[in-house]
């Protein structure tokens, strides 16, 4: 099976999986007690008006003719009104989703990079100070929660010695670049505001850093213990007795083997990053979607937390057939098998 | 130039498990001259893949090399540096692997794995078309269809193909002794009958000294010059090939020839009772009284020397 | 030598009981039972490791404080509505009444501190009761029937939960609920249990064909039968390294969605919303938020080396022969 027909199948899936999770979250969300409607409303509404509401949006109607005018709607790209932005949570996504895709974009970037840069300098040097550092470094960062680190960082790298901004996305006094893709730092550019992309990413830097820290940890342990593994099997050592010079077998015959269980990870580490992302632009005041999400879940502002589901699913799901087929790049096994 | 070309001298090898450090390899002896073939034979675990792999070096991590000495063409093997090392592996010693499916990394083709041996064993590596000379070598360990084997990934080959892929790897430049390590145990019976006349083929054309590890009793009489029994971790007895065939003298040593099924009669044999040593609190003196008929006190203290019985015939054993 | 053959020739009967006589005492003296063989192998996997005894001693430090945190605490009525103004935010280090400082009502931070230990570990615990048992029977019966309908339907299912990332499922469905601890817990054993499901499915899958499992299914076991006896032990490995990990995970959901409010309320001295309580007062009374956070990374630092602690026990590592 080749490359098309894998991700095809994942893809199919992927889908499955996400109509079903719409389902599911649809289904909890209409079997939770409280009134919608009347959440919405000013409560001396008069109930002829609320029936002619609930008429609108569908309520009296079975449940699953509802999902389905739902499901409608969402392809549409209606997704429902917010109960507490006050319009449609539509606008909500456009404005601030952006903003989060930057962050998680810029934290992945760090996370993949580090982890491989730590990892293979663990695990080329095992047992040596290089390798005992890395490991520290690695345990402190599974340990503590991101939101911890947030804290951390912002405590001491922006109050304390004011290396970084602690909050927001820009500085007040730099010109907001016009919005041509919705993308801050993109948009500075393209307007030759080098500047203010500058300030951009100085802000991002500190919940970059903080999202990438647990998985950046993660996979650089797994890469360091895959190293450690392949390097005990045979065809290592065979390769060692034909006399091949070690810089080959380090960087090309062990390497390649000792990052599938890392790489197969890190689709998952960049999924707890959707979720810390909540955690963390709380933190930071980042105006994104998820801080937007938190202040909908604490609210109970029901189509907003439909809508975040949903989106982070449909995030994951592209991530993991991403990943999933990069590792089927690495391994040729698994294109063959086609699990 | 010495006419040894391998002398190793009492070797002693172990390795570290859970339940302390054991003892496999015990006061080795061991010598193969040049344009000689010399077989190893002995059961399961008795030490002998542990010898081949500390000729050239590629013990695993928790092995221990207690004591001895492995002199290769003059020079002791485990006191050279790096570079001789990696030298000795290129141009002077290869080995063809028991277990071809373990010994070929999965995620390369069959091509960039020979390309890389080719290049670095090879004087003229560098200018070399691979293609052609792994074709080339692909055809003399008689592989079908070579073309295909070469463009493939070692999951898509049978455990025949495998092996006669690691045989061609062995191949690809001249070498001064290859070792093969019980080349056919890990194929399937049907298989086995090719690969063992393709390295009896190669024993047999080829000039150069090889050590043939094998259980397969009926190819190492046939192709090989003179025979090391191995038990315990140690040599028990060691002659020309006819003389150990003809003229077995040690209890382990005659067990196994006659518990050998032979075509031409004598019905089934009875093996040789007892187990393998147990190589953490290995049995005093002989490693092999606990099994023997004939022990006596003597045989519990003391290990046995190599005494010559005849001409070129040394046995280790105290009750001859 | 041929006399000797003639003699072993006609004993030829007795030899054989002998002979098994021989093997079975080499057998009792080598291994006093192929289980405490086992557990001796794996002890001296795990505690070749120094990290993973101090993993093993931090994690026990944490149940302990967990079950008997309140009764050896100095100011146990901390631990709710409580107010000493007078006392408010004294620093740490500086009073030895109050070794860890006060927070913004006057409140013993170490009190408080320790007290959380058990909101963290008790639901870890109840997490993993309810998803470990529910998610391997799942993943048990899923993949001894494998390529049939039930393996499709139960894995379909157990996808859906795995569509989202964990934090993202519990902030949602907890949201939905109520902000309680219960429902908290409720929410993280509602998605975690098919993480445990895809395990236990992987392993016997892979397991289904072999030799052990067919020679059981002609002796006529139940189903039943080869799937807990034959099949389980089996995956005891992964599932009891991934439980040892995950335990720091639900910890961190835990902590994560008490920080945000909808697990714990104040005045509930869960770490959580401990951390969430000072973090207005981070740039200047540091030791409100600090101390409970680096309680909660002691907790799942200590489940971390002792899962890899229990990941090397359970390898099977490579060596001579």
């Amino acid at each position: 099976m080749d490359m098309k027909k894998y991700i095809g199948k994942r893809l199919f899936w992927a889908v499955i999986s996400l109509i079903g999770l719409s389902m599911f979250i649809f289904y909890f969300g209409r079997i939770i007690p409280g009134d919608p409607i009347r959440m919405m409303v000013d409560p001396r509404t008069p109930e002829s008006v609320v029936e002619e509401l609930q008429r609108s949006l569908a309520l009296d109607r079975p449940i699953y003719t509802q999902y389905f005018i739902w499901l409608r709607r969402v392809f549409q790209g209606e997704l429902g009104f917010s109960i507490v932005t006050r319009r449609s949570v539509t606008t909500d996504v456009k404005r601030y989703l952006p903003r989060t895709l930057e962050l998680i974009f810029y934290a992945s970037l760090i996370q993949i990079v580090g982890s491989f840069l730590l990892g293979i300098f663990a695990g080329s040097n095992i047992n040596k100070w290089q390798d005992h550092i890395t490991r520290i470094f690695s345990y402190i960062g599974v340990s503590i929660p991101a939101f911890v680190f947030a804290l951390i960082f912002q405590l001491v790298l922006a109050h304390r010695l004011g290396l970084f901004p602690g909050t927001g996305a820009l500085t007040r006094g730099f010109p907001v670049p016009t919005e041509r893709t919705g993308f801050l730092g993109l948009d500075a550019l393209l307007d030759g505001h080098i500047n203010t992309f500058i300030n951009f990413v100085h802000h991002a830097t500190l919940p970059a850093v903080a999202l990438a820290i647990p998985g950046m940890a993660q996979v650089a342990r797994m890469i360091r213990s895959g190293m450690i593994t392949i390097n005990q099997k045979e065809y290592i050592s065979m390769a060692r007795g034909f006399g091949l010079p070690e810089r080959t077998i380090r960087f090309k015959y062990l390497l390649r083997p000792s990052i599938i269980p890392g790489v197969t990870v890190l689709g998952m580490q960049i999924a707890m990053m959707l979720g810390n992302a909540f955690l963390v632009e709380m933190v930071f005041r980042w105006p994104g979607f998820s801080r937007h999400a938190i202040n909908a879940m604490l609210s109970s502002d029901l189509n907003t937390i439909v809508a975040t589901v949903m989106i982070i699913g449909i995030m994951f799901a592209i991530i993991n057939i991403v990943v999933d087929t990069l590792v089927a790049y690495i391994d040729p096994r698994i294109r063959y098998s086609g699990s | 130039m010495p006419e040894k070309l391998l002398d190793i001298k009492d070797l002693n090898v172990g390795y570290k498990t859970y339940r302390g450090v054991t003892s496999v390899l015990y006061d080795l002896n061991l010598e193969v001259n040049r344009n000689e073939t010399v077989g190893v034979i002995g059961e399961s675990g008795c030490g002998k893949t542990t010898t081949m792999k500390t000729i050239n070096q590629i013990l695993a991590d928790n092995a221990v090399i207690k004591s001895g000495e492995v002199n290769f063409r003059g020079n002791d093997v485990l006191k050279m540096n790096k570079k001789d090392l990696v030298k000795l592996r290129r141009r002077y010693v290869s080995m063809i692997p028991q277990d071809p499916t373990a010994s070929l990394n999965p995620l390369f083709k069959v091509k960039t794995q020979m390309k890389d041996i080719l290049k670095y064993s090879r004087e003229d590596g560098e200018d070399l078309d691979f293609k052609e000379e792994t074709i080339k070598l692909f055809n003399s360990v008689a592989l079908a269809d070579p073309e295909r084997v070469y463009d493939s990934y070692p999951f898509q080959l049978s455990g025949g193909m495998r092996q006669r892929v690691c045989i061609a790897m062995s191949l690809a430049a001249p070498k001064a002794l290859l070792i093969a390590d019980e080349p056919t145990t890990n194929l399937d019976v049907t298989i086995q009958n090719q690969v063992l006349r393709l390295i009896g083929r190669i024993l047999d054309e080829m000039n150069f000294s090889a050590i043939l590890v094998s259980q397969a009793l009926g190819l190492v009489k046939k192709f090989v010059d003179r025979i090391y029994v191995f038990y315990g971790g140690t040599v028990v007895e060691t002659a020309i090939t006819e003389k150990i065939f003809n003229n077995p003298i040690h209890p382990y040593t005659r067990g196994l020839i006659e518990s050998t099924p032979k075509l031409t009669g004598g019905g089934f044999s009875e093996g040789i009772a007892g187990q393998t040593p147990d190589y953490i609190e290995p049995p005093s003196g002989c490693r092999f009284h606990p099994r023997c008929p004939n022990q006596s006190e003597e045989c519990k203290t003391a290990k046995p020397e190599m005494v010559e019985i005849e001409k070129d015939h040394y046995v280790a054993c105290w009750r001859q | 030598m041929a006399e000797e053959h003639n003699e072993d020739k006609e004993g030829f009967e007795e030899d054989e009981e002998k002979v098994e006589e021989k093997v079975e005492e080499i057998f009792e003296e080598r291994e006093e039972s192929p289980w405490k063989d086992a557990l001796k192998r794996r002890w001296y996997r795990f505690s070749r490791n120094p990290l993973s005894l101090v993993g093993l001693a931090i994690t026990i430090i944490s149940i302990f404080l967990a079950v008997f945190g309140e009764y050896i605490v100095p100011y146990p009525e901390h631990g709710g509505h409580f107010r000493n103004y007078p006392d408010r935010f004294i620093e740490p280090f500086t009073n030895w009444s109050y070794p860890l400082g006060t927070d913004n009502y006057g409140r013993d931070v170490l009190t408080r501190t320790i007290l959380g230990f058990r909101y963290s570990i008790r639901m870890a615990f109840v997490v993993l009761s309810l998803v470990v048992p529910s998610g391997v029977v799942v993943g048990l019966v899923a993949g001894y029937h494998k390529d049939t309908w039930v393996d499709t339907l139960l894995m379909r299912i157990s996808d859906i939960f795995i569509a989202v990332p964990p934090l993202v499922l519990a902030l949602s469905i907890t949201a939905m609920l109520e902000p309680e601890p219960f429902y908290a817990m409720m929410a993280i054993s509602l998605m975690w249990w098919p993480w445990y499901a895809r395990i236990a499915y992987n392993n016997v899958s892979s397991l289904v064909n072999e030799e052990f499992v067919k020679s059981a299914e002609i002796m006529g076991d139940s189903k039943l039968h080869i799937m807990f006896s034959e099949l389980l032990p089996n995956c005891t490995g992964p599932i009891l390294t991934k439980m040892t990990l995950d335990a720091g995970w639900v910890i961190i959901i835990g902590a994560s969605l008490s920080f945000v409010g909808l697990g714990a309320q104040p005045p509930t001295p869960d770490l959580g919303t401990m951390v969430a309580g000072g973090s207005d007062y981070l740039a200047h009374q540091w030791w409100v938020s600090i101390f409970p956070a680096m309680a909660i990374s002691f907790i799942i630092l200590g489940f971390n080396l002792l899962g890899d602690g229990i990941q090397d026990a359970f390898e099977e590592s490579g060596g001579g022969s």
